[in-house]
């Protein structure tokens, strides 16, 4: 089944119905959907974007449909299993992963407490990423993910928002895991493993784990040649990746920048980056999917 | 026997269940109100602790509510799901249209905030459930009694009246 079929669920029927009226082509292709109150319901497709009309999507502005306040309730009761409460967290962090892994960004207004948000009211935006996985991406890198002595590299995956560095980094590391090395992935927000346990079958899966907490729950028990994680931000990401780094285990894990300059300059990037073999800078134009691939050469990157 | 022996015996005893029927729904009633409000409470303590979502506590139905009994959910949304078993399963549970009205705002409400305004949906339900059940134990003792000797007594004035 076409992974966009998976969040049609979560809309209404009437949205739904509408969607299932477009061209395969375009639902195939489609990477985003967002849906905001009072505005037109927008498609991204291979890069294009597209309205959704009572034909379905098209790449026209002509009687679009837009989303109303009720649909909105509806959207969000369905994407918290009408259990509000016990998304209360995820709203506050401005996303809730739903089944199929797929990300669901969500905007309304923040309350906010003690410079902190306590809540988030009026939720008005719905903004869906499609997760594919798509076996065999990584190939054309594949011979960068493990050096000529058979050791695993250290890989950082680098690309702005939207390029496939998830989907790159599940395909290494399925490709790695495929090869016999043992491999862990800490997958905090559901997205690598897509909540599918066929997904990374040789895999062990730290599903739900905060980063700091699955790094080293997976160095005590799990043994791991290889450690995964998805985009590392913060200085505690940081600090817990040297742990696992000098603890010897390789590490797979991406971060949100255009290339390794830009990420050099980011609050501490600066004291793991060097730790890093190979840099992949995935690119997704056109919807054609392309990656280049740096490295760390007597400390200079080429 | 003759046809005038069965009908006395018929009417008489047509009398006794008519009014032992009020009185079993009287304390049909007041179980019912005891496992809803049990299972408000354990909707509260699921919340304040795990978390789970709700389909999931409703489908563990710890408490024996039997509301949702035999009705499936199609992933429609717990409202319209609680309208169908109300359908289903709601008469048999022998409620008042106060009792009802608590339920139908309790399922209207249930998951559709954040920790704090659940907690206080159930307080609230648990509130109103207990006056409902104040009222239907004082009706179950007031009429109780009464309703079975009703239904012998006007059994027996029909006999009577027949013979």
């Amino acid at each position: 089944m076409n992974k966009v079929y998976e969040v049609f669920r979560y809309f209404p029927n009437e949205i739904a119905s509408l969607f299932r009226r477009s061209d395969d082509g375009i639902l195939d292709a489609v990477t985003d959907i967002r849906l905001k109150v009072d505005c037109p319901i927008i498609a991204y497709a291979a890069g294009k974007r597209y309205f959704l009309t009572d034909k379905g999507l098209s790449p026209e502005l002509k009687a679009p449909l837009c989303l109303f306040e009720a649909d909105a309730s509806f959207i969000l009761m369905k994407l918290s299993n009408n259990s509000l409460y016990a998304y209360d967290e995820s709203i506050r962090r401005g996303y809730i992963t739903t089944q199929g892994g797929h990300r669901v960004g969500i905007t309304g207004t923040a309350t906010v407490n003690g410079g902190k948000i306590s809540s988030v009211r009026d939720i008005c935006g719905f903004y869906f990423r499609i997760a594919r996985n798509v076996t065999g991406c990584s190939s054309s890198v594949s011979s960068a993910l493990v050096d000529s002595n058979g050791r695993v590299n250290n890989v950082l995956i680098v690309s702005p928002p939207g390029q496939g560095k998830t989907t790159l980094l599940r395909d290494c590391s399925r490709y790695v895991s495929e090869l016999g090395f043992k491999v862990c992935v800490v997958d905090e927000r559901h997205e690598i493993s897509m909540s599918d346990r066929s997904v990374l079958p040789f895999c062990a899966v730290l599903d739900g784990y905060p980063k700091g907490e699955g790094i080293v729950a997976g160095l005590r028990a799990l043994s791991p040649e290889v450690l995964v994680i998805d985009e590392i931000g913060g200085k505690e990401d940081i600090s817990q990746i040297l742990q696992g780094l000098w603890a010897g285990t390789a590490f797979f894990a991406t971060a949100h920048g255009k290339n390794i300059s830009d990420l050099m300059r980011r609050e501490g990037f600066s004291s793991v980056i060097p730790y890093f073999d190979v840099c992949l800078m995935p690119s997704l134009r056109d919807g054609k999917f392309s990656c280049k691939c740096e490295f760390l050469q007597s400390g200079v990157w080429v | 026997m003759g046809m005038k022996n069965i009908l006395i015996v018929a009417i008489f005893l047509l009398s006794v269940m008519f009014w032992q029927t009020k009185r079993i729904r009287l304390f049909r009633r007041v179980d019912s109100l005891k496992r809803i409000k049990a299972f408000v409470v354990n909707v509260s303590d699921e919340i304040r602790s795990s978390k789970r979502n709700v389909f999931d506590i409703i489908g563990a139905d710890k408490t024996g509510l039997g509301l949702f009994k035999n009705v499936s959910s199609n992933g429609e949304l717990l409202y319209i799901y609680y309208l169908k078993a109300k359908e289903k399963n709601l008469s048999s549970m022998c409620l008042e249209s106060g009792d009802e009205g608590i339920l139908d705002r309790f399922f209207r409400e249930l998951g559709q905030g954040d920790v704090v305004s659940q907690l206080r949906l159930c307080e609230e339900s648990i509130t109103a459930l207990d006056g409902c059940l104040v009222d239907a134990l004082d009706r179950s003792k007031k009429y109780g009694k009464l309703y079975t000797v009703a239904g012998f007594s006007m059994g027996t004035f029909a006999v009577i009246m027949l013979l």
